[in-house]
């Protein structure tokens, strides 16, 4: 009996040690402080000891983007701390180059609050807020792209510049893709994904890039192409894409939550001439830059290179024509990479990456003296970058976003 | 004291000679900078449990340890395991603690791993040999961090050697853990070359 006792008060005794030495340890190691918080050139704000610098922006309405929600993966929640450098994590040596880091970058996500900080951030960041907006109009553009038109208040229109994105946040959702509304056309590609699901138990938030011409915005409206996100074909069993999914399924007068507008891919002051070249949903920010530029009157040359498989897969090509008629400046060009014998296609044939070097880096007198903007999907991006090497283009005339893969 | 030291480090290495602890020993070993934060963190989570678990033997559960309270009669030792996991657990979460205030760095390095290690059978293995070698505990002091210099040496070591196959040309098969397993074979047999060294 008593050393049952013995036994019993003996393990309590060991654990409540341990527990107290425990709390007195965290009460010295991780303090209840306030921490002061500097952005840019503004008055501080206090937050806690500890919390990661990300969620510590976002309660005061700095929003910065995070596709990956605070994972370290996605890169895209940069900031510069000012002052002490600070060791990188792990994740940031695989997101910032070296000379990031030297500058003093880092991904807010990672940072802990250890005492006060100044960090600094594009001040275009700082207009980004997050509002609500809804679903105007939503169409196929081809059976895998559709335009989404929403509705945003005026100071987020406001804060736009050509090239932005928004941060959209799908909320938990679950439903099978017979339930998506696929126009007639597009009934026989759609036929074999009719068996996928999407569904998440937590709200996703993704970025898409804004497409809208100056117009567009002029009347409130952000316009948005989003490419389904389809499982690996080598994966067939995977989930498809949680919001792009969401987003090929939502209809009229939905509300959607989102932040922004977010980014720096943009046109840069100069006067230099402009060639873009896009893919896919790449078409995007590249749209909203060439209608912003033709806008302003008087532009430099601009050229815009578009790729696709072929016919079917084009979008806008009407729209860009039109302009092309209008403003003796501006050229549109597009290749196709795989034409059906139906498409009765005349233009170039190949790879766009192909078309820029025969027709336009071959005969340019100045190939050097351009800026190159670039968005579309990653393969496309890396081959334009070669031919861009391979004529002597330096890589600060290089322009590229790649949607963060 | 001095035997004790080179037997916790060389021949009773245990990484190589007891093969203990060896889930976090291939985990944490892709560079040399984690392995040796890791195994400075197992010095000293070894250096302190070992002879806390001492104490609590001696003085607590030995049979007849509580003499001193006036009960000779009752022996507790079946609470060995439960009070010593106790021990090492509470010394491995306050180790988190100062890792993640002082070197954030390694904290998010080791992730997972270290917490980890309050069930990492080198570490138990550590206090358990002390009670069945009978070492007091000014020997189960030096047992404690010798062995885990030995760890700490083990993974550094076998880092370094990873560290530079990753250029080697090695067969396609054999790249990453097939290598590794071999590694730590060969290593093994060069440590079982201090055997003699110790009576
Ligand atoms: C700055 C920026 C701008 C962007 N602009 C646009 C734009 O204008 N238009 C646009 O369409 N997109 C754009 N994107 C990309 C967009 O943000 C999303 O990444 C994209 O829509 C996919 O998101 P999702 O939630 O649908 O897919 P996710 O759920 O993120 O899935 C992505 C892919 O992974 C697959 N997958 C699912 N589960 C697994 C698993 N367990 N293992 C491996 N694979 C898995 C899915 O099938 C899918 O193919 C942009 C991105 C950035 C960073
Ligand atoms: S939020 Fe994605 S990297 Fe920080």
């Amino acid at each position: 009996m008593t050393g049952l006792l013995a036994g019993v008060v003996l393990l309590v005794a060991v654990v409540l040690a341990l527990s107290a030495a425990l709390i007195l340890a965290r009460r010295r190691l991780v303090p209840d402080l306030p921490v002061a918080v500097t952005v840019n050139d503004r008055a501080p704000f206090e937050s806690r000891f500890g919390t990661d610098l990300l969620g510590a922006l976002a309660t005061h309405d700095i929003l910065l983007p995070a596709a990956c929600g605070g994972a370290g993966t996605c890169g895209q929640c940069r900031v510069r701390v000012r002052g002490e450098a600070i060791e990188p994590m792990p994740a940031e040596r695989a997101r910032l180059s070296r000379a990031e880091r030297r500058e003093g970058m880092h991904l807010a996500c990672q940072i802990r609050l250890r005492g006060p900080v100044e960090v600094e951030l594009p001040e275009a960041l700082l207009d980004a807020r997050g509002f609500d907006c809804t679903v105007l109009r939503a169409r196929f553009l081809t059976s895998l792209i559709r335009e989404i038109v929403l509705d945003a208040p005026p100071e987020v229109i406001a804060a736009v510049r050509a090239g932005a994105f928004v941060s959209l946040t799908a909320p938990p959702h679950e439903f099978g893709f017979d339930a998506i509304e696929v126009p007639e056309r597009f009934a026989d590609d759609w036929a074999e994904l009719r068996g996928l699901r999407a569904a998440t138990t937590a709200p996703v938030t993704r970025a898409y890039s804004i497409a809208s011409t100056p117009a567009d915005l002029a009347r409130g409206r952000l316009v948005l192409l989003i490419r389904l996100a389809l499982p690996p074909p080598d994966r067939p069993r995977l989930p498809p894409g949680a919001v792009s999914s969401w987003l090929f399924h939502v209809s009229e007068g939905v509300r959607i939550a989102a932040s922004g507008p977010h980014g720096d891919f943009r046109a840069q002051d100069s006067a230099r001439e402009m060639v873009l070249i896009g893919g896919g949903v790449g078409m995007a920010p590249l749209r909203a830059i060439i209608h912003d530029r033709l806008g302003q009157g008087a532009p430099p040359p601009i050229s815009f290179w578009y790729g696709a498989r072929r016919r079917d897969d084009l979008f806008y090509a009407e729209e860009f024509a039109t302009l092309a008629r209008q403003h003796p400046e501006f050229r549109f060009e597009v290749a196709l990479s795989d034409p059906r014998p139906g498409d009765r296609w005349e233009g170039w044939t190949g790879f766009v990456h192909a078309a820029l070097r025969e027709g336009f880096l071959r005969d340019h007198p100045e190939p050097e003296a351009c800026d190159y903007y670039l968005c579309g999907p990653p393969l496309m991006i890396a081959a334009v970058m070669g031919v861009l090497d391979e004529a002597g283009v330096p890589s600060n005339r290089i322009f590229f976003d790649d949607f963060g893969s | 004291m001095t035997e004790i030291l080179l037997a916790a480090i060389l021949t009773d290495n245990l990484a190589l000679s007891f093969f203990l602890g060896i889930c976090t020993f291939l985990a944490v070993s892709q560079r040399i900078s984690t392995a040796l934060g890791l195994g400075i963190a197992v010095i000293v989570v070894q250096g302190v449990t070992v002879p806390v678990n001492a104490l609590i033997h001696v003085y607590l559960l030995a049979p007849g340890a509580l003499h001193w309270i006036g009960l000779p009669e009752i022996d507790l030792s079946f609470l060995r395991i439960i009070v010593f996991i106790g021990v090492i657990a509470a010394m491995v979460q306050l180790m988190e603690l100062l890792l993640d205030r002082f070197v954030p760095v390694l904290h998010r390095a080791l992730g997972v791993f270290l917490p980890l290690i309050t069930v990492n059978c080198a570490i138990l293995g550590g206090s358990l040999f002390m009670v069945e070698r009978r070492y007091d505990p000014l020997e189960a002091v030096v047992w404690g961090i010798g062995s885990g210099i030995g760890w700490a040496l083990a993974i550094t070591a076998f880092a370094a050697i990873r560290e530079r196959l990753r250029h080697a040309d090695m067969p396609e098969g054999l790249r990453g853990l097939g290598g590794a397993f071999i590694v730590s074979g060969l290593m093994s047999l060069g440590f079982s070359g201090f055997g003699g060294m110790v009576q």
